[in-house]
């Protein structure tokens, strides 16, 4: 058994931009999972972020990143087999009936795991570049997984193309809102401190309606930037040399409930200076996350291989549970690993079997004097 | 900094100094390199007979009327490729065929090959790239066929498009060091390189190819 037939499809868990989300069961083992339909254009061939999410997913194998499966390939669809997860951050928040907000051990839980798999991404030259409450996967054990991998890229290539149209505007760094185009892994790092804020406030720290808009509600909380304390900020494409002026405030300010220790973390991730914010491995060694382990093992801090072993799982007490609802289904599937030959077969009856009397290609007429291609001239390749 | 030379390449030219690395490198001199590449890869490979076992959608019934440079010119041209998309061509050829012994790369597969892999590497590493419809009419296939044999690439490769500076700066070095009449200014002391790990890197893409003359199993033809 190959290809579709071993899933059947259950209901409908969400529908993006390009891709609808079904929930999945696998009838070899019973095991559910998640199924990303990814339609086929006619112009566009496979969408770039398929392309991406599968390129890059295959190599990421993680505890705290949505595993892909397998890739499945029908006549007009793609689909992407993802690991069943039970929710995303977003949605969790919202059913907790307390304004979003999570209890600060969950909170500081779901921020260790989160930058576990930004580490790893990092690790591996991977920037995820759209980081939000929606993109993170949570089950009912608590684990949290980043999904979503569409607008990834790798890093450390020289490509003259770096788009600065990425990540959800409200936790987009200041320095690619203000056109930055040699971002690198501290964005990720921005969007995980909007995210750790919102964890302990149950709103967005930084809800902007605009470009401008976003800049502004930044400068409000973290003061508005200078070259003194930010190097070269007015060399920036986007600098305006008339922004209003913004001393900022304490970060207390806008989040409640966060100890001593969070405040120092995440004013090292809001750093405007993108090489002066904290990494991702230097965040899990912060003191906040010391505090934090010592309270659930009894022990002073982990040593680095248990850290590195994974989800703890036995950190899940009850009493950390009780926030948290039997899962209802929806959340967006995560990406993943195709290895699938069968699936390379279907592609379709055209030119799928070559005999002697049709080993040549189809004509290839009407491509010469395209607009904008001129002298281009086609049928080249008959 | 290095200072190129303008000498463009011709049948006997002098030696043309190129730099260091291959994201300063002239796109001209690139596509020569890789043009000359795969011109020794599918000479080579052309020798293979061709059984209905051997075929793939990437031939063509008889080779395309357009040279292998004359090609990869044009696509460079209208589709404004960057360096790295070139440069990971070679690493695709590899990996295909290290996954799929019976796949040539030879003058009848060569062209397809060249503007599905680019197709694909651009939409995975560029942040900026073209509909499969520009990239078609710039290859000169149909919309239908780029696409369908972008996810026949897809497949073959395990979608497995990713590849890091340094693998991509020993490919180039190899290529330079294969080609007659390109040299590479190098900093011999800081990038002490051993002569026999770097050739059997450089030999790869045509060691790869001489093996599937062994191979009559073809997965993905039926």
């Amino acid at each position: 058994m190959s290809s579709m037939e071993r899933y059947i499809r259950l209901e409908k868990l969400g529908e993006g931009t390009y891709a609808t989300v079904y929930k999945g069961k696998n009838r070899n083992d019973g095991s559910i999972v998640a199924l990303k339909e990814i339609h086929l254009d006619n112009e566009e061939g496979a969408p770039s972020t398929a392309i991406r999410e599968i390129s890059l997913m295959k190599e990421l194998r993680h505890p705290n990143i949505v595993r892909l499966h397998d890739v499945i390939h029908t006549e007009k669809t793609l689909t992407l087999v993802f690991e069943y997860m039970d929710q995303d951050l977003k949605k969790y928040m919202d059913s907790l009936g307390t304004g979003g907000m999570i209890q600060p051990h969950m909170a500081k839980w779901f921020m260790y795991q989160l930058l576990k798999g930004i580490a790893f991404c990092h690790d591996n030259r991977v920037l995820h570049r759209d980081l939000k409450p929606q993109n993170l996967l949570i089950n009912s054990k608590g684990e949290l997984k980043l999904g979503d991998f569409g607008l990834a890229r790798a890093f450390g290539i020289p490509v003259n193309t770096f788009s600065n149209e990425v990540v959800t505007l409200w936790y987009r760094a200041p320095d690619v809102l203000l056109g930055s185009r040699n971002y690198s892994t501290s964005i990720d790092i921005w969007s995980a401190g909007c995210i750790m804020a919102e964890m302990y406030s149950g709103k967005p720290l930084f809800p902007g309606k605009t470009n401008e808009d976003q800049l502004y509600k930044i400068f409000k909380l973290l003061g508005t930037p200078t070259d003194e304390i930010w190097p070269r900020v007015s060399e920036l494409p986007e600098y305006k040399p008339n922004w209003p002026i913004y001393q900022g405030q304490v970060l207390s300010s806008k989040i409640p409930n966060m100890d001593w220790m969070g405040y120092d973390l995440l004013s090292k991730m809001l750093v405007y200076e993108p090489t002066r914010r904290i990494s991702a491995k230097d965040a899990l060694n912060h003191v906040y996350f010391h505090d934090f382990l010592q309270a659930q093992y009894g022990q002073p801090v982990a040593s680095p291989q248990f850290l590195a072993a994974g989800m703890p799982t036995p950190m899940m007490t009850p009493a950390m549970m009780q926030g948290m609802p039997a899962m209802p289904v929806q959340g967006m599937p995560p990406v993943g690993v195709p290895v699938n030959l069968a699936g390379v077969q279907a592609v379709g009856p055209n030119g799928a079997v070559l005999t002697a009397n049709n080993m040549g290609m189809p004509g290839m007429g009407g491509v010469g004097g395209v607009n904008g291609l001129g002298g281009m001239g086609g049928n080249y390749l008959s | 900094m290095l200072s190129m030379s303008s000498i463009k390449p011709s049948p006997l030219p002098p030696t043309v100094q190129l730099p260091e690395y291959f994201h300063l490198v002239d796109v001209n001199h690139l596509t020569q390199l890789i043009a000359d590449m795969l011109i020794r890869l599918t000479s080579h490979n052309d020798q293979i007979p061709l059984t209905s076992s051997n075929l793939t959608r990437f031939h063509s019934r008889a080779p395309p009327g357009i040279s292998i440079p004359e090609y990869l010119k044009r696509i460079v041209k209208y589709a404004s490729i960057e360096r790295v998309c070139l440069l990971i061509l070679l690493i695709y050829i590899d990996r295909v065929c290290e996954r799929h012994r019976g796949f040539t790369i030879s003058s009848l597969t060569v062209h397809r090959f060249v503007i599905t892999g680019i197709t694909c590497a651009s939409k995975a590493l560029c942040d900026s790239y073209l509909t499969n419809t520009m990239y078609a009419k710039v290859g000169g296939i149909t919309t239908k066929e780029l696409n369908i044999l972008e996810l026949e690439f897809l497949f073959l490769i395990d979608w497995h498009l990713a590849a890091n500076v340094e693998m991509l700066q020993k490919y180039y070095a190899n290529l330079v060091r294969q080609h007659p009449y390109y040299t590479r200014l190098t900093k011999p002391i800081l990038s002490p390189v051993s002569p026999s790990s770097t050739d059997s890197m450089v030999y790869s893409v045509v060691n790869s190819v001489q093996m599937q003359r062994s191979s009559s199993e073809i997965e993905w033809v039926d």
